[in-house]
């Protein structure tokens, strides 16, 4: 019946067909079961590869929400499996012209037998365009965006804030809180598409993390660049060692702006010194000279060592003490000053009789423990400076008269600017604050209302007719000190003659709000407190009035008003 | 004769396979036609429409009159379209390096893909005239080399050698099942196989691609077998999941034509693989038993010849992806992207379709 069609024949071709199918899911079950794993392994290396990219830290915002401190994209370049890249060299000088790394060194990496390489991490975000450029010239090579840190007001309060480098914080706050802001990494699994191809999804990786909440800080960015351009000025005019000028408002402590000079380019901190990155205001200690002389007055006072009506002798301006003689850089016109003229004509001869009226272990415990010099403040910067004081035990004669006027004794910027406040705030110690919304502690009386009121007055008095005419502001009264310290010790450059100008001082006087300390550390020309910082203290304060707004009682001095009631 | 109902089961398995096939395009092409065609769904839609243009020409060969089938003048009508159709090809444009493809509205025909069929009718109508006219084997071999041969002649200089050498096994596993005597095979094997040292000659590349370790030259020819082999065998017995193979992302050349087996077995595992292929011997059963049943021996050979190409395609097509055969573009039937090869297979399963109405 099937003549025409031989079964047997057929069934022959099954068979055989059979054969190939047995042969199949032999080699199936080979390559399967038997060898999944290595093939699965040489897959997985192939097509897949690991990165750690480190996650954004918080920003850094003023106390309006501008940023200070954020985090951009940054471009890097890396490959997979560099032993596939073609044209090596010439992708290493390209990219060493790029980040200016040896180009030996790239080779290196780029010749290691290992899956995955950074060819170049974080470029500044300017170089996006050239790395985008590299990357699609020479296969193999992905661009990868990394979160990275940016200022966007550059040097604007850089030694405040401080950098980052590879390794996270260098300096400033970011230095100081660099455990909390750092993120750490996050791993991703990144894919590759053909050999020689781009890796995804690198280069969205950044978009794949969230922000953490931004860290809002007391600054005041507008009062900081009204302080930093005061600054520049300053050191334009004056050419000193370094400045720093601090803005802190009462009784809260915020502080609005702190400003240092020398300062640097944080975006770009491997272009200055590391000396430069200093924050000096709060790691650096100082001789206060005159500006002391109202802690002495204060301690006093409280101490019950003198009344606010006190004479106190300064006879020609000198006073001898073993052999050593205290001057006065004003000589005094009369052989008696109240208390209040000691401090308006900045007596030293006056402030030492005064120093050395108060018991000695009194004085002591009243600056360090009321006014906290020789502490570290509560703002909890890593190395702030304690200052010095030394203890009474090892005082010699000459040590109490010299603190007095502010030798023998080195404070910070921020523990003066913090005294003064404690004063503004009549009494009420001042705790400093760089964070917003960080509660005050409970408040704490250290000088009695009547005695601050009194130190306030003769505060005032500096500005009105006394060392201090320069830091006047129209229409506000201005209470403040003058100082010019002398640096002790010290090897100086011809021209230079190792002053720091000085001023402390606050307003409004009635109701005062806004602390502000200009320090210029060894001007040229001008050397005094009252000529070289006042004036850049009535800038700074005046704009920081305006800036917040601040109410005041219209006020002119009775010099002033004396020569308009002469013009009627 | 009997109306009888076509064998519906070669259907069912038919449909399995199609459906199949747009799962796995879709998931061994969405990147290489986002990388090359910005668009991941661009080759799944191409291939929706290629299997509703297939289901019509199944259709039409299901219904299409044996008669007419039979009669020697439309045979010859077709051999000739399909000549021609290849001649022209040869005006075409290079593709890839060969004149395979003619460009039309968008779309690339692949004349060749058709000869399969028409080297299917000639030379079961030249094994019908054996019966029929008690002709000799040789007269038969000559009646039915010649047309064959040519339609070689012009799939080779394509060049296709792929395909060439398929349109061969067909008509000689045909011949073969019809009972050529033994002392028929040998000369003829012998044949083949110095026509194939020649090809051999002429480009020896192809030598290294039959006898070549892949493992030499990872980087190059081996390249696309190491990847097959690495995606084969990264699959596993359950596979890495549907879509979530690694192979189809560049490393996989072809991964929706020439290496979809490999895809899929990297995806499905040992269990998918196992499934797929049973699939094909269950049709090849199917195809042979009709075949086997068949009275009419013209409406037999076809059956056989259509059963034969589409499971030995198959397997081919699974064997160079696991390096038991030289790397050879063959696309797996019913699943591999591409409009010629799925209207043909269509066409050739509808042939199937329409003389298994005859058991």
């Amino acid at each position: 019946m099937r003549k025409h069609l031989l079964s047997s024949r057929m069934a022959l071709f099954a068979l055989a067909v059979l054969l190939m199918a047995a042969g199949v899911v032999s080699k199936l079950v080979y390559l399967q079961v038997f060898h999944c794993r290595e093939y699965r392994a040489e897959a997985q290396e192939q097509a897949e590869g690991r990165i750690k990219i480190e996650l954004p830290r918080p920003q850094f915002l003023d106390r309006n929400g501008v940023v200070l401190a954020g985090s951009v994209e940054k471009p890097s370049l890396c490959v997979m499996k560099p032993q596939e890249i073609e044209n090596v060299n010439a992708l290493a000088d390209r990219v060493s012209r790029m980040s200016g790394e040896p180009s030996r060194s790239i080779l290196s990496r780029l010749s290691s037998r290992k899956t995955f390489t950074w060819l170049a991490r974080k470029l500044p975000a300017e170089m996006t365009e050239e790395a985008e450029h590299i990357a699609s010239s020479f296969e193999g090579v992905s661009l990868v965006r990394e979160w990275g840190r940016y200022y966007p007001k550059g040097r604007l309060a850089s030694n405040l804030i401080g950098t980052v480098g590879i390794d996270g914080g260098l300096s400033g706050l970011e230095d100081n809180w660099n455990r909390q802001l750092s993120q750490g990494e996050r791993e991703y699994i990144i894919f590759r598409v053909g050999k020689k191809t781009k890796l995804y999804p690198i280069e969205s990786l950044g978009s794949l993390v969230e922000e953490p909440p931004a860290i809002v800080l007391t600054i005041d960015e507008a009062i900081q660049y009204e302080v930093e351009k005061k600054l520049d000025e300053a050191f334009e005019t004056y050419k000193p060692v370094s400045a720093a000028a601090i803005v802190m408002s009462v009784p809260d402590g915020e502080i609005l702006a702190m400003g240092v000079r020398p300062n640097f380019d944080p975006n770009r901190p491997g272009d200055s010194r590391p000396r430069d990155w200093r924050n000096i205001a709060v790691l650096d200690s100082y001789e206060p000279g005159s500006t002391f002389k109202l802690i002495t007055v204060a301690a006093a006072l409280e101490t019950g060592a003198i009344t606010p009506y006190d004479q106190i002798l300064v006879g020609d301006g000198s006073l001898t003490i073993g052999d050593h003689t205290i001057h006065d850089d004003h000589p005094p016109h009369k052989s008696f000053y109240s208390v209040e003229e000691v401090i308006t004509f900045s007596s030293n001869v006056g402030a030492a009789r005064i120093g050395m009226m108060i018991p000695r272990q009194a004085f002591y415990d009243f600056m360090t423990e009321k006014f906290g010099f020789g502490r570290p403040t509560k703002l909890r910067m890593k190395g702030e400076s304690s200052g010095y004081i030394s203890r009474p035990k090892s005082w010699s004669a000459l040590s109490a008269p010299s603190i007095s006027f502010g030798q023998e004794v080195r404070v910070s910027p921020l523990q003066l600017a913090v005294a003064y406040g404690t004063v503004a705030s009549e009494g009420v110690r001042v705790t400093p604050k760089i964070i917003r919304g960080v509660p005050s502690p409970p408040p704490e009386k250290v000088l009695s209302e009547s005695n601050a009121r009194a130190l306030i007055r003769m505060l005032t008095n500096v500005v009105d007719e006394g060392t201090g005419k320069s830091a006047r502001i129209p229409l506000v009264e201005v209470a403040g000190k003058t100082g010019t310290a002398q640096k002790l010790g010290l090897k100086l450059e011809a021209g230079r003659r190792g002053r720091i100008a000085y001023f402390v001082g606050f307003a409004p006087a009635e109701d005062p709000r806004i602390v502000t300390l200009v320090m210029v550390d060894d001007p040229v020309g001008q050397v005094y407190g009252g000529a070289v910082s006042a004036p850049i203290f009535a800038d700074i304060t005046s704009f920081a009035l305006k800036r917040l707004n601040i109410r005041f009682r219209p006020y002119v001095p009775e010099d002033l008003a004396m020569l308009s009631r002469e013009n009627r | 004769m009997k109306e009888a109902r076509f064998d519906r089961t070669i259907l069912v398995l038919t449909s399995i396979l199609l459906f199949i096939g747009i799962i796995a395009i879709y998931s061994a092409s969405f990147i290489f036609a986002l990388t090359r065609k910005g668009d991941p769904n661009y080759f799944l839609w191409r291939q929706l429409l290629f299997v509703l243009a297939g289901v019509a020409v199944l259709t039409a060969t299901l219904n299409f009159p044996v008669k007419l089938l039979k009669n020697r003048n439309f045979i010859l009508a077709v051999f000739g379209l399909q000549a021609l159709a290849l001649l022209v090809v040869m005006f075409a444009p290079k593709i890839n390096g060969s004149h395979r493809w003619l460009k039309f509205a968008g779309f690339s025909i692949q004349p060749s893909e058709f000869a399969k069929i028409v080297v299917i009718l000639l030379t079961a109508y030249a094994l019908q005239k054996k019966i029929e006219k008690k002709l000799e084997w040789g007269h038969v071999i000559v009646k039915a080399g010649i047309p064959v041969l040519i339609l070689f002649a012009l799939i080779i200089i394509e060049p296709d050698m792929g395909m060439s050498a398929m349109l061969l096994f067909i008509a000689a596993s045909m011949f073969f099942v019809a009972g050529l005597p033994w002392k028929g095979i040998v000369p003829i094997g012998a044949v083949l196989a110095l026509g194939l040292a020649v090809l051999i000659i002429i480009a020896p590349y192809r030598l290294q691609r039959i006898v070549g370790n892949p493992d030499n030259d990872p980087q190059h020819s081996g390249f696309q077998v190491r990847q097959s082999l690495i995606a084969v065998g990264s699959g596993g017995v359950w596979g890495k999941t549907l879509g979530g193979g690694s192979q189809k992302r560049l490393f996989l050349p072809l991964p929706h034509t020439d290496f979809i087996f490999a895809n899929i077995a990297e995806e499905m595992g040992l269990w998918g693989c196992s499934m797929i292929l049973f699939l094909y011997l269950f049709f090849g059963y199917r195809g042979f038993r009709i075949a086997a049943k068949l009275q009419d021996p013209y409406l037999s050979y076809i059956a056989f010849g259509v059963t034969a190409w589409i499971v030995v395609q198959a397997l081919i097509h699974i064997s160079v992806n696991l390096y038991l055969l030289p790397p050879k573009g063959m696309p797996l039937p019913f699943i591999s992207y591409g409009g010629s090869s799925m209207l043909s297979t269509m066409a050739g399963v509808g042939l199937l379709l329409n003389v298994s109405r005859q058991v």
